[in-house]
């Protein structure tokens, strides 16, 4: 285990090939790239054959179960992996068959010969359920289902994670596992979340490490999407629901405004609560019938929980009353403590622990980074200063009396609505909450009546509706601070609360079909009108996640995912051009790989890896392996765009102005109004290869600019051209293909006086502006619309105009450099 | 407890005896849906946001607290009008349980009501007035069409007719006390989600623009 400390560059080593095309050329990397799916089927095929050797008879139950096993299996591989330095696809490919081939030969030998027998139930319940799709209530959910999951697939396939959690926090530290070959903590500076368990995102690795790309990594909560809605059948059935209502709930689910946006994104939740959902009914089960394979799903998947999130310990805490009413079951009191250790607590500990232990050692504080204690006395002190919000403002719970219109607010403005922060919809917010909580508060008197009565019955209903109240316990327990963004915990739980929804549902049908009726209208007709959410909303501009699918369906050749985010939430579309450029850059379409070591900053550090993660982040690798000198600096000022803003990964090695104020070190390939992206110019200049890539970048990318500068005559013959205007671009692109000998200087408006001082001693300086000026251009262009100048600046040019000065009212023979101060005085 | 006379033509859905209690609930139950419809037709939809969100702009930063307020607003009076509605119908139920037969067609089919919250596809969902009750420059307020009060009306009176036979025809269970409880218990559910749906319409019927805009691009990548 190895944490990441800022450090300053120490080493005069070049960047070597790097993982990335020893990884990409094996032959075991090829074959899994085709077989990622085949190998998630293999693992999951081989988990239903243990679910039906374990005795598992439902076809919901052997599902779950088996899905369970199979995310369990993904997990655990990659945990070991990961934890030992050997997270490579060949080794997690070769322990998945390894794992699975056991698994089907275990399961196969159990059953003897009852193979055949159990796949034909599986198929007559597969009819059952395809039978029941053509109810009336439940066969226009379904068209919803597939219209919006059919969106949910092509948003997946062919859009790059863009979540602003996805790119910040989420997908980092499994990008840079998957480079190294190993966890390491990313600077806690940046994001104290680095070192949050990582079970569910382990889920997202897999893809990302099989196929070695971030195609299908936003895909893992689609999957786990689907278990969350087998698990709201198979506990609804558990708790004598009919297979009808118990497939409206699970449609209704997978409809959620926010389970369709969040399963294109790299968040956890919906991975949560479909573990949580196995974890209840494996522990409801084995409460009924002491089946040992549900105790051993509960056990998997409440240690995939507890190995996600630090809060959802609480309601795998609460499961515990069920696995020991669970042990009556068993003659002898020992025996069943033995397997209730062995199956439960085992699998859980072992699912689990790795987080919890490594952040012991390594941080001092197993739940880093809060505190952990019982009133004043702390047992784990906490990372996050008192000051924060998070910590200063207390729980949501314990502000709660203070704010008593908060659960209304929360849930009839749905914050985060359009987001994937949250949105949960009328059907939960109205129908699955209020009735939720009115069985909870029956069930607190019936368990009341059960112990007094010793009746088994009533204590296992009433510790069932129970488990709805602590699956509201993650949310209550967070942060005040963050009750809006929050209420997205509460999706664990819908799944308590759908399955008891049905039981509720299938007493109004027999009794009140009319009213029933309604219902399931108003749950058909909320889940269709709130299917445009997932197109993004006029309003949450910095929320959305638009889909830019007209951009990927007419994307050319050359282009790259990142070209495809016409806007991520909080500002991560900003970005895109950059990480587009740096993307092509190493990795052009029919070209050679060519990795880059990025000097990066900003929030979001999971886009400088690539689509195929063949870039390495510079700041992040160790110094004893990193080059002496990043090839690339990436610089984000922020939708402010200042450069106090600049988010720094730890300490700040290249400071934006060490490097944006030397144009003889540093040159400048890349200006939007947020970003600026440099290179050593020394590299650019010895480095051939890395000159034709750019030029092609730049002609590909931006054709009409290129075509612009072609046409400058005549070709300054020497000096340099400071420029922040987009033609700058073009400029450089001739520049790079050795048609003209003048140099280019890229800068932002601020910079481009002290820039152009700094170069004045290389020789004459010009700049570019509209042709139309008093003093005569020494070359011309043709734009698209008009036509360009490159005026040659003069001794008394060199000083900036005040800052006062309106360009709209300067007259025509201003000689002031496009894009200077005053230039982006007006653009701000 | 008082024994119904038999209906005339039609059979009645619930020929037998009823308490006070149960007629209270069914009461309750029309109530709550009467509550409902009086609320969804004055809730006020033209320039109130009852979402937060981020405008791009950062000279527009949207102020939390005014939507806060108008969602607090507009609850109180969910509140208020539910509670009367279920007071009043409560009592008119408990005083007549003779009616409660009647009553719970009526409370079935009154479901139809809460078809009213699709008038809040008509609702605003932009910025929120400035402290001063103007718009941030560039956004314009405009009164609702007529068509957001007619269509849903017309649409919630046809579901409750439809309703209504439906219950005549398929409903001849004894009006239990749990019965009606539960009637009354789902009427309340659903005027609360009704309520959100009308509040959350506004902010989803602002997607259907990029919705529509994005769905033949999508078209074109699905099928190549």
């Amino acid at each position: 285990m190895t944490r990441i400390a800022a450090d300053a560059p120490s080493l005069a080593k070049r960047p070597t090939p790097g993982r990335t095309a020893i990884i990409r050329a094996g032959p075991v990397v090829r074959l899994a790239r085709v077989l990622t799916l085949s190998l998630t089927l293999l693992l999951l095929a081989a988990a239903a054959i243990a679910a039906h050797a374990g005795g598992i008879v439902s076809l919901p139950g052997r599902l779950l179960a088996a899905g369970t096993a199979t995310a369990a299996a993904i997990i655990a591989i990659e945990t070991a992996a990961g934890a030992t330095g050997f997270l490579t696809p060949a080794v997690v490919a070769g322990s998945a068959v390894v794992l699975a081939a056991a698994a089907i030969v275990a399961g196969g030998v159990r059953l003897r010969g009852r193979l055949g027998s159990s796949l034909r139930d599986d198929l007559l319940g597969l009819r059952a359920v395809t039978a029941e799709m053509l109810r009336p209530e439940i066969l226009p959910l379904a068209i919803v289902a597939v219209a919006g999951w059919s969106w949910v697939v092509a948003a997946i396939r062919y859009l790059p994670p863009r979540s602003v959690d996805d790119l910040g926090h989420h997908l980092p530290p499994i990008f840079e596992a998957a480079v190294r070959g190993r966890f390491v903590i990313l600077p806690l500076e940046l994001r104290e979340w680095f070192a949050y368990p990582l079970n569910a995102d382990l889920l997202s690795l897999w893809p990302t490490l099989l196929r070695w790309d971030i195609r299908w990594t936003d895909g893992a909560q689609a999957a786990t999407a689907l278990l969350a809605a087998v698990a709201i059948v198979a506990l609804a059935r558990e708790i004598g629901a009919t297979r009808r209502s118990a497939l409206l709930a699970a449609l209704a689910f997978l409809v959620l405004p926010l389970t369709l946006k969040q399963a294109t994104s790299c968040y956890t939740d919906i991975s949560v609560a479909a573990f949580y959902g196995a974890a209840l009914w494996g522990a409801l089960r084995f409460e009924r019938t002491g089946s040992t394979a549900p105790l051993l799903a509960s056990g998997m998947a409440a240690g995939l929980l507890a190995g996600t999130k630090y809060h959802f310990l609480l309601p795998v805490a609460a499961l515990v009353p069920l696995i020991v009413l669970g042990s009556r079951h068993f003659p002898f009191r020992a025996a069943a403590w033995k397997k209730i250790a062995l199956l439960f607590v085992l699998p859980a500990v072992l699912l689990s622990g790795y987080w919890y232990a490594r952040n012991w050692v390594v941080l001092g504080n197993p739940f880093h980074p809060y505190r952990l204690g019982l009133g004043p006395v702390t047992i784990f002190p906490g990372a996050l200063p008192p000051t924060e919000p998070a910590v200063a403002d207390g729980s949501i719970a314990g502000n709660l009396p203070s704010n008593p219109w908060l659960p209304i607010e929360v849930s009839m403005e749905d914050k985060g609505a359009g987001g994937v922060d949250g949105g949960l919809g009328p059907i939960f917010w109205g129908l699955v909450l209020p009735l939720g909580l009115w069985q909870f508060v029956r069930a607190m008197g019936r368990l009341w009546e059960g112990t007094r009565l010793r009746d088994a019955g009533r204590l296992r209903s009433s510790l069932t509706a129970l488990q709805f109240g602590a699956a509201l316990l993650p949310y209550l327990a967070s942060p005040f601070a963050w009750y809006d963004v929050s209420s997205r915990y509460l999706l664990a739980a819908a799944i308590p609360g759908a399955a008891l929804a049905c039981v509720s549902l299938d007493r109004l049908k027999d009794r009140w079909p009319g009213l029933w009726a309604s219902v399931c209208c108003l749950v058909v007709l909320s889940s269709a009108l709130s299917l445009p959410l997932i197109a993004g909303t006029k309003d949450l501009s910095q929320r959305k996640q638009k889909m830019g699918f007209g951009l990927a369906a007419r994307a050319p050749a050359f282009s790259s995912p990142w070209r495809y985010v016409e806007g991520g939430s909080h500002g991560t579309g900003r970005f895109a051009k950059g990480w587009e450029l740096l993307d092509l850059l190493s990795d052009p379409p029919g070209g050679r790989q060519r990795p880059l070591a990025i000097y990066a900053t900003g929030q979001y550090p999971a886009g400088f890896y690539g689509t195929r993660l063949q870039n390495r982040i510079w700041n992040f690798m160790p110094a004893s392996a990193r080059p002496a000198e990043p090839d690339v600096y990436f610089f984000y000022l922020t939708i402010q765009k200042r450069t106090e803003n600049i988010t720094y990964y730890g300490t700040p090695v290249y400071r934006y102005a060490d490097v944006a104020l030397r144009p003889d070190l540093y040159d400048c390939i890349l200006v939007t109004p947020e970003t600026l992206v440099y290179v050593r110019r020394e590299m650019l200049r010895r480095d051939a290869d890395f000159r034709h890539r750019l030029a092609t970048c730049y002609e590909k990318l931006y054709p009409e600019e290129t075509a612009t500068a072609s046409t400058l005559t005549p070709i300054p013959a020497n000096g340099t051209i400071v420029t922040a205007g987009p033609v700058g671009l073009g400029l450089k692109a001739l520049e790079l293909r050795g048609r003209m000998d003048a140099h280019v200087a890229m800068t932002r408006g601020e910079e481009i006086y002290p820039v152009a001082r700094l170069v004045r001693p290389e020789g004459p300086v010009y700049f570019t502006a509209n042709a139309e000026q008093e003093r005569q251009p020494m070359a011309r262009m043709k734009g698209t619309t008009t036509l360009l100048g490159l005026f040659e600046l003069r001794e008394g040019d060199f000083d900036p105009p005040p800052l006062k000065t309106n360009p709209r009212s300067r007259p025509t023979g201003s000689s002031a450099p496009s894009g200077g101060q005053a230039g982006a005085e007006e653009e701000r | 407890m008082t024994k119904r006379a038999a209906a005339p033509r039609v059979p009645t859905p619930h020929p037998q005896p009823t308490t006070v209690p149960a007629g209270a609930l069914v009461g309750a139950a029309v109530g709550l849906a009467a509550g409902f419809a009086v609320w969804a037709l004055a809730v006020k939809l033209e320039g109130s946001p009852y979402h937060f969100g981020y405008p791009g702009n950062p000279g527009l930063v949207m102020d939390q607290l005014v939507v806060d307020q108008a969602v607090r607003t507009v609850a109180r009076r969910w509140i208020i009008a539910e509670t009367a509605g279920m007071a009043i119908g409560a009592i008119a139920g408990a005083t007549a349980p003779r009616l409660a037969g009647k009553l719970a067609s009526w409370a079935v089919a009154a479901t139809g009501l809460y078809l009213l919250a699709l008038r809040g596809w008509w609702g605003y969902a932009g910025l929120p007035a400035l402290p001063d009750g103007t718009y941030p420059p560039g956004i314009v307020v405009e009164p609702l069409p007529a068509a957001s009060i007619i269509l849903p009306a017309t649409l919630s009176l046809i579901g409750a007719a439809a309703l209504f036979f439906f219950t005549r025809r398929h409903d001849r269970g004894t009006l239990k006390t749990t019965d009606a409880a539960s009637l009354a218990l789902t009427h309340l559910a659903l005027s609360f989600a009704a309520a959100h749906l009308l509040l959350q319409l506004p902010l989803w019927g602002s997607a259907v623009e990029e919705f529509i805009h994005a769905l033949p691009d999508f078209t074109a990548l699905i099928w190549g």
